[in-house]
């Protein structure tokens, strides 16, 4: 069992409610603390993190007095930049931490740097219902804590990544990696998971390993492929408790080995990579993905980022902002679909500058389409 | 020692191609070079003394619309690069001319978006392939021309779009760079793409057909090719005007 100290200045059902749901299962138990004193609270948490491995901190600390007329007069963020500083001169060990926050806008409230300080930024009023469940939150809180303990023995990458020798690795990623290693623990882990798990690498999530086999994921025998045949190829590395990730080339490897020497699976429509697939084992119950209204190819590479269906890059948009992704990341990309008609624009804000044109071209063409179609 | 610095050469290979990535990526003309990248990382990592190999699949170039693509209304012209290639690395320090590449498929695919005369959309495809030529047991039944590395349009690639050759879509090709022909040349290149082998045995046999064309190459492909083979090698030559290597083959940097 890991343990986290909570602080918060509330403790209504809301909060209660979180510490419920963290405590299910077992795995987590929890400390809670109301802000005081700066000096008292830093002393206190000073203590209390030789006994717990984590922290949770609320962002608003000063919505009630702590005692009969005080309040707070630093942030969640104020006391993780302290705790960062006291890891730096190591009069305490690193720990992951936690904001939890009611507030909406948080990037408004919050600049990079300080957001920076935090393993994970949860909203507390969608915890447990519209947002992250409790289950997936246990999970992080246990992986995060399990990272920071192994580190402290483990510095190499090839021991954090659970990998034989670095032959996977873009050599700009290890170098980027030695660079971070100099840094206390959480500059690592916040590298490693931010920069490598969380993004598309050699490492793919779930729903980008099935777009790449061409699978529907509502397959019957999804699972069973998953157990059966990938597991060799599961990511084990530091989070992965929480980050479901395939090492791809490995896969594609075994694509190469085990199914067909004649075919790259990149240049496969869905169809036919299900019909390969299906020779692992008799009667292996799998669909392949079907394709969006206005997507023209099913030979499926990622998804679209809002609508998380499969697609090829042909028939995407990339969205703005990965200018300066690093060499080893894949980009994202939404659907055309998603870019005629956005659905979710919480999950991207506008194409790439480089795409806006071809953008407004296929607005252009579909209009002409709907005008021939009316005359 | 010189072994660890021919190891060196295929890495180095497989450097540039990551470099090439980022210049790419950097300049906007590819949005997305990850396929380059990571066949470059693996160049890099599995290069041996001998030789170096890697391959991508799709790296995607958006093509600008222009003036004489059939048909008119195309729309989200794309291109698609994919490569499977096999190098040697030269490690004889003689005279012979080596063929760099053991293996190589070479893959160009245009796709755009167009309209039916029911206003119906419509998926437009070509292709081009440049290969080398897999030579094999069968090669005497080969019936047409094979040249060693040969650039076409259409290929494999086309065929996996079997029955739309409706939606092909046409765009004004690449200029090839060729040797120049005369009539004569000109005849033996009809002959050579557009009949059946079998068909054309007989002629290609003549004496008289042999020595006609083969005066015409001496006359016309010679020059060319000392021109081509200038632009590495400044054996004293001087050149007519537009005649010089980058004007017979203008993707040459100097």
């Amino acid at each position: 069992m890991y343990k986290y100290v909570y602080i918060d200045d509330t403790q209504d059902q809301i909060e209660i409610g979180t510490i419920n749901g963290i405590k299910q299962g077992g795995k987590i138990d929890v400390t809670f603390i109301k802000p005081g004193l700066w000096e008292q609270k830093i002393t206190e948490l000073t203590e209390l993190l030789k006994t717990s491995q984590g922290l949770i901190v609320d962002l608003r600390l000063n919505d009630l007095p702590y005692d009969d007329n005080n309040r707070a007069q630093y942030r969640g963020s104020t006391i993780a930049q302290e705790l960062r500083t006291l890891v730096k001169e190591k009069t305490i060990i690193d720990i992951p931490i936690f904001l939890i926050s009611a507030d909406e806008k948080l990037d408004e409230s919050l600049d990079k740097t300080s957001l920076d300080l935090f393993d994970g930024v949860i909203s507390k009023n969608t915890i447990g219902n519209t947002g992250i469940s409790f289950a997936d939150f246990i999970k992080m809180l246990c992986a995060y804590a399990e990272a920071y303990l192994f580190i402290e023995g483990h510095k190499d990458i090839t021991q954090l990544l659970k990998l034989d020798d670095t032959k996977l690795l873009d050599t700009r990623f290890i170098d980027e990696f030695q660079k971070a290693v100099q840094y206390p623990n959480h500059v690592v882990i916040r590298f490693i998971g931010k920069e490598f798990i969380q993004k598309t690498t050699v490492l793919v999530s779930e729903d980008i390993l099935a777009a790449r086999l061409g699978i529907d994921k509502s397959s019957e025998d999804w699972v069973l492929l998953k157990e059966e045949f990938l597991k060799p190829f599961f990511y084990t590395g530091i989070l992965s408790e929480f980050y479901e990730r395939w090492w791809w080339p490995q896969i594609e490897d075994w694509w190469y080995t085990k199914i067909s020497q004649e075919t790259t699976i990149r240049t496969l429509s869905a169809t036919e990579r299900i019909e390969l697939l299906k020779t692992l084992k008799k009667g292996l119950r799998l669909k392949p993905a079907s394709m969006s209204e206005k997507s023209k190819s099913d030979k499926f590479w990622t998804i679209c980022k809002a609508q998380k269906f499969p697609i090829d890059t042909i028939d995407g948009f990339l969205i703005a902002g990965q200018d300066n992704n690093f060499p080893w990341q894949e980009k994202e990309y939404v659907s055309n679909d998603e870019a005629l008609r956005p659905q979710d624009n919480d999950a991207w804000k506008s194409v790439a500058t480089i795409e806006k044109n071809r953008l407004q071209s296929m607005k252009d063409f579909y209009g002409k389409k709907e005008q021939r179609v009316r005359r | 020692m010189a072994k660890k610095n021919k190891e060196l050469d295929g890495k180095i290979i497989g450097d540039n191609l990551c470099s090439l990535a980022t210049i790419l990526n950097d300049t906007g003309l590819c949005n997305d070079t990850g396929p380059l990248t990571h066949a470059g990382n693996f160049c890099s990592k599995n290069a041996t003394a001998t030789d170096y190999n890697y391959k991508f699949n799709y790296l995607e170039f958006n093509i600008p619309n222009q003036p004489g693509i059939v048909p008119s209304v195309c729309d989200q012209l794309k291109l698609r690069f994919s490569i499977d290639l096999i190098g040697i690395i030269d490690n004889e320090e003689d005279n012979t001319v080596k063929n760099p590449l053991k293996a190589l498929a070479f893959d160009l695919e245009l796709s755009g978006l167009g309209l039916t005369d029911q206003a119906e959309e419509m998926s437009l495809h070509s292709s081009w392939h440049l290969d080398k030529h897999i030579r094999g047991k069968k090669d005497g039944l080969t019936k047409f021309s094979h040249p060693e590395y040969h650039l076409a349009f259409g290929g494999n690639k086309m065929e996996a779009n079997d029955g739309m050759y409706g939606g092909s879509l046409i765009m004004p090709t690449p200029r090839l760079a060729y040797p120049p022909m005369d009539a004569a040349l000109g005849v033996n290149f009809i002959l050579q793409n557009y009949f059946h082998k079998d068909t054309i045995a007989g002629i290609l046999s003549n004496p008289i057909y042999r020595r006609i064309i083969l005066e015409s190459q001496e006359r016309l492909f010679l020059p060319y090719a000392k021109s081509f083979y200038s632009n590495w090698f400044n054996i004293g030559l001087k050149f007519d005007q537009f005649f010089q290597p980058v004007d017979i083959f203008p993707l040459f940097i100097n």
